[in-house]
């Protein structure tokens, strides 16, 4: 019967079992020149990356940063603690509006002022008062003249409104200050429509209206000229 | 070649006789031994280079490698429905060559054999301990079990060991 001490011996023969010498030392060789890549932290990462950009394009990247921090200061220098600029908005406002606003106002400034200078006519003897609201009618007068001026197409309409509200009549009534303040405005829309009549090819009755009217224009009888051409 | 390189073949030079052995107990093939053994010191180098904590025990760390890689070749055979080291235990290795037969006395054949018939956990307890000397404490530390239960399977493995040499006697 063999004995635990005889099994351990015959068992420790299995240590005779060893690996071919020539397979030993090729694998060791074949592990040892096996390279693993070694992982690096992102921001290795990021700086070896960094690093391996070609200098050519380190010096573009360079320059292009130059030239932005450049021009910003150029911008900045330029332009800080100068009031914001509004005349652009003023521009982008519709002219046709503006102008339609202009003559309307003009237009209710000039009535209004022609009545207030009638009723005074009639009702006052201040020669004060007489001699404030002619003043007054004659800045309303020249404020509409120059936006008749501005838009010459608008003369007809205004003629024809001033006749209708009853100012041409009103003013016919008045002094003669008030009479020359009106001319102010009667002569260039006299003008305009004598100028637009000409454009067109007029009747016989329409001739004579406008070679009455140039007559009376001839003649410095503004107001007159002006209710005959927009009867006509 | 780098200190690296220079550790690591000192480790290799200590383990390759052990680990090659271990396993070629296990599988009964020099061709498959040589692979998985190549293939265990391959993976440790591997561990060996990367970045961190370093390995504590590479002793340990070498046969649990070579435990898992014998165990998926086993499962690998099973899938591949090949024969089993397990279900066949008395075929010998037609691919072990003469001249290895030659090397390897009767009574070493005789051991490898009844080695073969035995439990594989009596295998590993045997193996790690009468072969490569290795104390309880640490042949538990690989196996993962505790000192008293290697105790106990190596009295029982040695005890299956000589009752399967009786048998072939």
């Amino acid at each position: 019967m063999m004995t635990e001490k005889e099994l351990i011996s015959r068992f420790q023969t299995l240590k005779q079992i060893k690996p071919n010498g020539s397979w030993s030392f090729s694998v060791k060789s074949r592990i040892l020149n096996t390279e693993f890549p070694v992982q690096k932290p992102l921001w290795q990462n990021v700086l070896s990356n960094l690093f391996a950009i070609p200098s050519q394009m380190k010096m573009a990247y360079a320059f292009s940063a130059l030239l932005l921090i450049f021009v910003g200061a150029f911008g900045i220098a330029k332009f800080a603690g100068q009031p914001a600029d509004t005349s652009l908005l003023q521009k982008t406002e519709p002219a046709a509006i503006l102008g339609e606003t202009s003559i309307k106002t003009s237009i209710e400034a000039f009535k209004a002022k022609s009545q207030s200078l009638a009723m005074l006519s009639k009702t006052t003897v201040d020669p004060n008062s007489k001699q404030v609201a002619v003043k007054e009618l004659s800045d309303a007068a020249k404020s509409l003249a120059a936006a008749v001026q501005k838009d010459p197409t608008s003369a007809k309409a205004v003629a024809t409104e001033l006749k209708q509200d009853g100012t041409l009549a009103a003013l016919a009534d008045t002094n003669s200050d008030a009479k020359e303040t009106s001319d102010i405005v009667y002569k260039p829309l006299v003008e305009q429509l004598l100028k637009d009549d000409a454009k067109t090819t007029p009747t016989e009755a329409m001739q004579k209206t406008i070679a009455n009217a140039k007559a009376l224009y001839d003649s410095g009888n503004f107001g007159e000229a002006l209710i005959l051409l927009v009867n006509n | 070649m780098d200190s690296k390189s220079e550790q690591f073949s000192l480790i290799y030079d200590q383990y390759i006789e052990k680990i090659y052995r271990f396993v070629y107990l296990k599988v009964n093939s020099q061709e498959i031994a040589e692979d998985i053994t190549s293939r265990v010191f391959m993976k440790a180098w591997e561990a060996y280079n990367k970045p961190g904590a370093p390995i504590a025990n590479m002793s340990g760390f070498l046969y649990q490698i070579s435990r898992n890689m014998v165990i998926d070749h086993y499962r690998g055979k099973e899938k591949a429905r090949m024969v089993s080291f397990d279900d066949v235990p008395m075929v010998a290795d037609m691919r072990t060559n003469v001249h290895e037969r030659a090397a390897i006395s009767a009574d070493m054949e005789q051991v490898k054999l009844a080695l073969r018939n035995i439990k594989k956990d009596y295998q590993d307890v045997l193996i790690l301990h009468y072969l490569e000397d290795m104390p309880v404490a640490e042949v538990a530390s690989i196996l993962g079990k505790s000192e008293g239960s290697v105790r106990v399977m190596v009295h029982r493995g040695l005890n299956a060991l000589k009752n399967e040499m009786s048998q072939q006697a």
